[in-house]
């Protein structure tokens, strides 16, 4: 793959994005400063890590297939979304993680708290990889980037709020402040689940031919 | 020249197209009335939609198995409206579109984007922002990035819809001058733009081909068939009402009329396109 080539689409990607593309940037920044300022609290502060910056890349997500439902551009555009859906979700996958770890890099304890239970770093990952194809799916499916913004933010932000024990709906985030092998096998088994579902359900609405 | 051979698209229990064939070549014209099956058939042509059942061969190259939305540069599609990128310049979104269609060379870039846009007649608007563009002019950059593959097929959904005479008949010359170089087909419901681009018919209805041929020969299915008066204006509704009209002309002295009627059809009375049109969808 020609990397000159995929440095110029990305660039360009960005600058039409412009100012909604570096949200996610902003909310890294706010992350790191209250991260910071609580770094005394080393699970809420992996709680912030975890539920206020991972999901972000849906956003990511959801502006990068924003410009197939304009007007006409559909049928243009979608041969080449199709070619590039691999690359883009390892590119922006591998963007977030490097955010991730500045952020981890910033609590006082995190990576010795990762290195023993694993499972943290297993159920992050896994988190990105979910919230990059909910993105996907929501955006293809609904043909809309402010519904598709609105579904995840709604859930995003309901969790958040309530912890995770509200809604009866799937709680993929952890808000514990202790660890339990348990629980985070019982979130990771769920979030490999959905992310499954969610993966089909994007692939099969980009390669479905009407 | 392009085949289309008994294709057929079901959606669930209704059938979109039912074993509809074709030989398309030059400018194409498919003409038909909402739901006919026009755009169905225009996508399968182009790769977008999957057909239920038979062939496309296109220079006797079956096109059933190929990949989503053909890219290798055979055939272009514009939709009705092209807005693609809308917040940047013409400019900006070809040398976009060019770099994912795998122009990677800046200079040829340049070049084929120059060409295009000669083509077009957009030169002198490559700066301005897609939606500051009227929509012939969005038509044309839509015209531009497809010809910035030089597929061999051009294939145009409605392209004369919502434009205003002035525009419609710039893009109309302009589709002319590509068919030197082009196999066109347009779907189109404005039957005057038909008329004078195209060099054969195909005529869908419910999904069937009720007629296919040239311009001419559509014509000659009205004729003996058309009968005109000359009336009174207090007359007219009770025209409308009583026959098949298919013209009105005001005059002087009230009003020309041209209807349908087989018993009283004049032969010498040269039917219009439409008047071919509406009689092969009476005779159905």
């Amino acid at each position: 793959m020609d990397i000159y080539r995929i440095l110029r689409i990305q660039l360009f990607e960005w600058r039409y994005q412009r100012l909604l593309g570096i949200i996610p940037l902003l909310v890294f920044c706010v992350s790191l400063l209250v991260v910071v300022r609580d770094s005394s609290e080393l699970h809420l502060s992996i709680q912030i890590v975890h539920s206020l910056y991972l999901p972000w890349i849906s956003w990511s997500v959801i502006l990068y297939f924003q410009p197939l439902y304009d007007t006409g551009a559909y049928y243009t555009l979608i041969p080449h979304y199709r070619k590039w859906i691999g690359f883009n979700f390892v590119f922006l996958f591998t963007l977030y993680v490097i955010g991730y770890l500045l952020l981890l890099f910033n609590i006082d304890g995190a990576f010795r708290l990762i290195q023993t239970n694993p499972l943290i770093l297993v159920h992050h990952l896994l988190l990105l990889t979910l919230f990059w194809w909910i993105g996907a799916a929501l955006v293809l499916l609904l043909k809309s980037f402010e519904y598709a913004t609105a579904l995840v933010l709604t859930y995003t932000l309901i969790e958040v709020i309530t912890r995770g024990e509200f809604m009866p709906w799937p709680h993929i985030f952890y808000f514990y402040e202790y660890y339990d092998f348990t629980i985070y096998m019982q979130k990771i088994s769920l979030i490999v689940f959905i992310s499954l579902v969610f993966v089909c359900l994007a692939l099969v609405r980009l390669y479905k031919r009407d | 020249m392009i085949q289309v051979e008994h294709i057929v698209k079901r959606y669930k229990k209704h059938m979109a197209l039912d074993h509809v064939s074709l030989n398309i070549e030059g400018i194409y014209g498919l003409l038909g009335s909402n739901g006919a099956g026009k755009t169905t058939l225009m996508k399968i042509i182009c790769g977008l939609t999957n057909a239920s059942g038979g062939d496309i061969r296109v220079n006797s190259q079956s096109m059933m198995k190929r990949k989503y939305a053909d890219t290798s540069g055979m055939i272009g599609f514009l939709a009705q409206d092209f807005n693609v990128y809308p917040s940047l310049s013409v400019n900006e979104v070809l040398f976009h579109l060019a770099l994912l269609q795998g122009i990677v060379d800046r200079k040829k870039q340049e070049s084929v984007i120059q060409q295009a846009l000669e083509r077009v007649n957009l030169t002198d608007k490559s700066h301005l922002k897609m939606e500051e563009l009227s929509g012939g002019m969005r038509r044309r950059v839509g015209i531009a990035q497809l010809l910035l593959r030089e597929p061999e097929i051009l294939v145009f959904d409605e392209p004369t819809a919502g434009l205003d005479i002035e525009e419609r008949i710039r893009f109309r010359n302009l589709l002319r001058d590509l068919s030197h170089d082009h196999t066109i087909i347009i779907s189109s419901h404005i039957v005057e733009d038909i008329e004078f681009l195209c060099t054969k018919i195909g005529l869908l209805s419910n999904g069937h081909v009720l007629f296919e041929g040239t311009p001419e020969e559509l014509k000659k299915k009205a004729e003996g068939s058309l009968a005109e008066a000359q009336i009174n204006l207090m007359e007219l509704n009770k025209w409308v009402k009583d026959h098949d009209v298919v013209h009105i002309e005001e005059t002087s002295d009230g009003a020309c009329i041209r209807y349908f009627d087989e018993e009283k059809g004049d032969a010498n009375i040269v039917p219009r396109l439409s008047d071919g049109y509406l009689a092969v969808m009476r005779a159905q």
